[in-house]
Formats: structure tokens, sequence, C-alpha cells
């Protein structure tokens, strides 16, 4: 798995966030991808081959498992972690560059500007303002769609009428319990993510009204 | 394995901890997640292919299967691993983050106008000044610590026991009356309930250990204290507060971790 490439971005975000921001990283990093590159591949790896539905038919159990599961959970997950961590990345290269620009135009003028300084640190503290809100947005969509897609209970047996099965075919899930435990799992550090990054944005916009009022 | 990125956290938080705090790492690292990670996923990776009942009856092996084994110890203990590093790792991220911000304002500041703070950073160093905030905090992580394992512990001993069974009887729909059902390595996934119970109470007795010599260090500090602050009052320097001196002095030693020391 080469989630370590990402992981070394998410670190460098680490150094322009916030404390709750970094605990965001945190719970992300140490939760979610460890759960989602480690513990749930050995979970899901037999999804397709131990859903096992009562027929001979050939393709019914190719086509049940489909409609079953048209995400598997983990691809899911996976898919969350890449879009939530996006803002971040993109933050921290947009802040590389004008931390460059800055030494470079810095180099040459030989003299620091206090109001170039106050200019510069309003535009990235906006930046950083609307990477979090961004955050915040794909967080909430993307626990939403597990609720909608998922919900929070795996069956044991599923009830299958698509061609070429005949009639109702029974077929039975694998693991169903344990992938109940990690939906829940992954819910719960979803909802924890939310609210770290509501209280992020609540206290950066705070900040921000609180500066203004004193200039 | 993806369990290097829990592994280079701790090592972050192992420069942050106690002598008592390093060996309870060590062992996590050694005996949980090398087990789980390596050791344990050859054991563990046959489980349900090798759960064979005796039935032809489609669905009854997952049924039982599923019934036979909710989690499998293999994923309980990987929640373990996360949950017991959680407090940890928070503190580590809180303890950086205190560090780095206090050193940028430390840089920034133009004029000393907190006279009695810069007074403190000069008697006694700029990281204990900060360092009463941060035994508090350390020592809360090692309740939580402490009490997720005990948690831990007991929900192991609930929900599978100290042996696995050989033989496992089923009933439920869409197995017809009872079936037998033959697990896989039964011994073997036996001698690992030991092991990892074992090795759990040995961490559980190093963070009990921890936490009692965090309150008796306490304790000591606070006495020693009580004689320092009577030198001080009597001291030319009457900026400086006695209870600003009483936060710094309990932390004199470099016993306890100091944020940003060096291990």
């Amino acid at each position: 798995m080469s989630w370590h490439f990402l992981e070394r971005w998410v670190e460098k975000a680490n150094q322009h966030s916030t404390l709750v921001g970094k605990f965001w990283i945190t719970f992300l990093i140490v939760c979610r991808m460890v759960i989602v590159a480690s513990v749930g591949d050995r979970v899901y790896n037999d999804e397709q081959s131990e859903f096992k539905c009562n027929t001979l038919q050939p393709g019914c159990t190719n086509v049940c498992f489909n409609r079953f599961s048209p995400i598997s959970h983990l691809r899911f997950w996976s898919f969350q972690i890449l879009f939530v961590a996006t803002p971040s990345v993109m933050f921290v290269v947009y802040s590389a560059h004008k931390s460059k620009l800055k030494k470079t135009s810095s180099k040459k003028a030989r003299i620091s500007n206090d109001e170039d300084d106050d200019k510069t640190f309003a535009q990235h503290f906006r930046w950083y303002l609307a990477n979090v809100f961004v955050r915040l947005c794909i967080e909430v969509g993307f626990l939403v769609l597990q609720v909608l897609l998922f919900g929070f209970h795996v069956p044991e047996l599923y009830k299958c009428e698509r061609r070429p099965c005949p009639n109702t075919v029974d077929c039975f899930i694998s693991r169903p319990m344990e992938k109940t435990i990690f939906l829940w799992f992954m819910f719960l550090y979803s909802c924890i993510c939310v609210a770290l990054n509501l209280v992020e944005f609540v206290y950066l916009v705070y900040a921000y009204i609180k500066k203004q009022a004193q200039k | 394995m993806s369990w290097h990125f829990v592994e280079r956290w701790l090592q972050k938080v192992n420069q942050h901890s106690t002598l008592i705090g390093k060996f309870w790492i060590t062992f996590l690292i050694v005996f949980r997640i090398v087990v789980v990670s390596s050791v344990g996923d050859r054991v563990y990776s046959d489980e349900q292919s090798e759960f064979k009942c005796n039935s032809m009856q489609v669905g009854c092996p997952n049924l039982c299967f599923n019934k036979f084994s909710p989690i499998s110890h293999i994923r309980f203990w990987s929640f373990q691993i996360i949950m017991v590093t959680t407090p940890s790792i928070v503190f580590m991220v809180y303890s950086a983050h205190q560090l780095y911000s206090s050193k940028r304002k430390m840089r920034k500041r133009k004029e000393k106008s907190n006279f009695g703070f810069y007074k403190l950073v000069e008697m006694f160093g700029e990281e204990k000044a900060a360092f009463s905030q941060h035994y508090v905090l350390y020592t809360s992580s090692v309740l939580m610590r402490t009490l997720v394992e005990i948690l831990f512990i007991v929900l192991q001993y609930r929900l599978f026991g100290f042996r696995v069974s050989e033989l496992y009887k089923c009933t439920g729909d869409p197995c017809p009356n009872i079936v037998d059902c033959f697990v896989s390595r039964p011994m073997e996934k036996t001698i690992f309930l030991w092991f990892m119970f074992v090795i759990a109470v040995i961490c559980l007795a190093l963070n009990v250990g921890e936490m009692y010599y965090l309150l008796w260090q306490f304790g000591v500090r606070r006495s020693r204290l009580e004689r320092k602050r009577k030198r001080y009052r009597r001291s030319t320097i009457s900026e400086v507060r006695g209870a600003n001196l009483a936060d710094a002095e309990i932390l004199d030693g470099g016993v306890f971790p100091v944020p940003g020391a060096p291990p």
C-alpha cells in the first residue's frame, strides 16, 4: 500500500495547522489510514469469495454481489481519506510557494516591510480558513453518504432477485458482524473529525473577528 | 502493513515520556504491534476459509463463522493498540505544538512586556517555565491509557475467554438443526490469547507504576517547593511572585518529561 505518499504531505500540513488542526491530522492518520490500509484489508479481502448464494446458476453470485455492494466499504473510506486530505495538501503547496516567493523578494529588497507582512498573514489566514471550511463540507458530505449507502448494519442474509438468478435467491455475506463494527467505528471517527473541523472553523472565525475589532 | 504510521508517532511520544513510559512504548511496539502486524497475520489469515462446517447447506458456514467470531482476535488487538496509543499521541501533538508556538512568540516579542515570565525563563529555562501544565496533561494521558488498558483486558476476557475450542455447535437459519463446525488452529490461537493477555497485564502494571511514580514525585516536589518558596520570599527578586516560581519549581530536576528535551 502506498499511503505513505499522502502521509508525508499531510505531515507537512501539520506544520501549518492550529492545535485543533493537528489533532484532526492525528486522527486522520492514526485511526483512519491505519484502519483502511492495514486492519481492514484482511476483513474485506474475501468479501466476494465468501459471498455465497444458494444457487448453482453461473453468474448469479456475481450479479448479486454487485447489487449488494456497489462499492466496498474499504474503497469508500479510501476515497474519503483522499478527498478530505486534498484541501490541506493544496494549502501546503500554496503556502510553500508563497513562502519561497517571499524569501526571494525579501532577499532582493533587503528590507522587511511590516505592512507587507500583515497583508501576507491576512491572505494566508483567509486561505487557511477556506481550507478548513472545504474540509468540513467534505467530511459532512462523506458522513451523510456513508449513512445513505451503508447504514449502520451489515445483514447476514441478502435476498437477491436479478437475472440470471431464478426467482429469489438467498445470499450470505462474509463476516457481517465484523463489518458492522467497522462501520460504527469509522462513523464515530468521522463524527469526531467533523467536530474537530467545526471547532477549528469557529475558533478561526472568532479569532478573526476579535482581531478586526481590536483594529 | 502500515503500522509504521503509528510506530513513528510513538517514537515521538518516546521523547516526551518518563523511563517507565519508555518501557511501556517498547512493550507496545515489540510485543503488540509486531505480533498483530506480522506474526499473527499468518495464524489468522485462513480463519474463515478453514472454518469447516459439517453441512452442505449454502450459507451455513458463513452464518456459523459470524456467530462464532463476531470480531477476529487480530482486529480486536488492532483496535486495542489504536485506542491505547491515542491519549499519548494526542499529548505529544499538544506538547509539540506548545513548544513550537512558545518559541515563535519568544522570537516575535520585541519588548519584554511580561517581566515575571522572562525572569522565570532566565532562572529556570524556557521549557521548565511551561512544565506544570505539561505535567498535568501528561499525567492525564497516562491515566486515560490505564483506563483504556483495563477496559480492553476486561473486554478480551468477556469476548474470547482464555481458550479457543476445536468444535463449535451452530444453530440457526439456514443451518438445519445443529451443525458441527471445526475451528482452524485452535491451540495456536489459544496461545496467542494468553500471550496478548499477559502482555496487556504487564502494560497495565507499567501504567499503574508510572501513575504512582508521577504522583509520588509530585508529593516530593511539593515539599521541596515549600522549602524553596520560603527561601525565595526573602529574595531581592520581588517582582517574581511566589506562585509563578512554584509552578516552575515543581518540574525542577529533569526527572519529568520536558517538552522538546532530547530523549
